[in-house]
């Protein structure tokens, strides 16, 4: 019974002592708050409030050691735990600090990137328009030119209608001088129309004395308005200018006759302004003859000058 | 012939006088200051937006009230018991300023973190 009262006592006073030597709350919470602080990652960023954090645990434990729950163990761990939580708290903004200046590091970074991107598409943009720009005005010259060009061709157009328009005025005009000058000759000599040809006839009594060459005066006033009309004569063709004669005499003297009243008539005609190289004489003496050389109207008919223009539109 | 008093005496009698009153003004002087600085935290804590967030408030009221009690305890004469409240509402004070300061911190590095997406994106 003795025994059991000793053992009583005993336990409740190891029980006791255990209970006195056990930490308190508050320093457990400043152990736990501090062990946290260590192991976190972020507490290498606030070194001087981890390390008063440390200390002051350890002074709390001082004070358990010398006083269990003592007044000082609870204040030093109240402190420690408050200097833990705080050591934490500024570690945490100091990382975000850290993420912040990398952020803002990126963000210039990709800033700049944005940039010089947009600097390269300015540039290319400005080569486009440079070349934009070169080529309207490479197109507005062609188009100056084009019109200009149009403007020439215009302005040759139009000359050349005038021309026409002159050439054609001029030709009326010389239509209605050849036919006029065509009308005064078949006032004055036979006319023949063959295809484009036209055959004068002048009646050899008319422009010429018997057997003579030299033309009469009245033959000059008659021939005179068919030098007015061959005056413009530019072919190639030349104008023949033949005489004929009637078979009376031998011939040979009506050969050199024809001859020569062909060529007093060229002659007369380039003095009436008919270029000379125009103008071919022939004497063809009695060889044709276009009536009967038996009666006297007959020869007077083969006596005769004609003159033949190739082209009748020359006149 | 008149005879010379000794001064050192008098300096020394001066010093054993004045020397009570002047480590009472100094045992008075270390609550007040740090009432102070415990006061100037309290302030800074709030000036940085504490009692807007939850865990910093928590700190920041427990500091006040660590102040107010300091301050009976000094009207009461526990100059000791005072100084001890006194740093302990400094530290929870210290606290809700690290913990508001950390909460700004991330708020930004998030917004940082975000501006640098969208910036990303737009590339």
């Amino acid at each position: 019974m003795l025994t059991q009262k000793m053992f009583l006592v005993g336990g409740l006073a190891l029980t006791s002592a255990c209970a006195s030597t056990q930490p308190s709350t508050q320093l457990t919470q400043a152990r736990q708050a501090v062990h946290s602080a260590e192991a976190a990652p972020t507490s290498k960023n606030a070194p001087k409030d981890l390390y008063a954090a440390q200390k002051l645990l350890a002074q709390a434990e001082a004070a358990h050691k010398d006083d269990p729950r003592s007044e000082m163990e609870l204040h030093y761990a109240y402190l420690a735990h408050r200097k833990a939580l705080t050591a934490i708290a500024h570690g945490s903004a100091e990382t975000s600090r850290g993420e912040q200046k990398a952020s803002n590091e990126a963000y210039t970074e990709s800033l700049e990137t944005r940039s010089a991107q947009l600097k390269q598409q300015n540039t290319t943009k400005d080569l486009q328009l440079v070349q934009a720009q070169g080529k309207l005005e490479q197109s507005a010259l062609t188009a100056e030119q084009s019109k200009m060009n149009l403007d020439a061709a215009n302005k040759d157009l139009n000359d050349k209608n005038a021309a026409l328009e002159n050439e054609k005025k001029a030709r009326i005009e010389a239509d209605a001088k050849a036919k006029a000058a065509l009308t005064s000759l078949q006032a004055l000599a036979a006319v023949k129309e063959d295809h484009d040809r036209l055959v004068i006839t002048f009646a050899g009594g008319v422009l010429f004395e018997s057997g003579k060459s030299a033309l009469l005066g009245s033959a000059r006033a008659r021939m005179s308005p068919l030098g007015d009309a061959l005056r413009g004569y530019s072919s190639t063709d030349p104008i023949m200018v033949e005489g004929h004669t009637d078979d009376r005499g031998a011939d040979g003297a009506n050969q050199q006759l024809s001859q020569a009243r062909a060529e007093a008539v060229r002659v007369f005609l380039i003095e009436s302004g008919v270029p000379a190289a125009s103008l071919v004489a022939v004497g063809k003496g009695e060889s044709q003859p276009v009536a009967s050389n038996m009666t006297a109207e007959g020869r007077a008919n083969n006596r005769r000058v004609e003159i033949i223009v190739p082209h009748r539109d020359q006149l | 012939m008149n005879e010379m008093r000794p001064r050192r005496p008098l300096l020394l009698s001066l010093l054993v006088l004045t020397l009570p009153f002047a480590a009472f003004a100094c045992a008075g002087e270390q609550p007040v200051q740090k009432e102070t600085d415990s006061k100037a935290a309290v302030r800074a804590a709030e000036e940085v937006g504490a009692e807007g967030l939850p865990r910093s408030a928590l700190y920041l009221d427990l500091a006040k009230q660590q102040i107010a009690r300091a301050e009976k305890l000094m009207k009461d004469g526990e100059q000791k018991q005072a100084e001890l409240t006194l740093d302990r509402a400094r530290a929870d004070a210290e606290l809700a300023i690290a913990l508001a300061k950390a909460d700004d911190e991330r708020v930004v590095a998030e917004e940082t973190a975000k501006r640098l997406e969208q910036m990303q994106k737009g590339i």
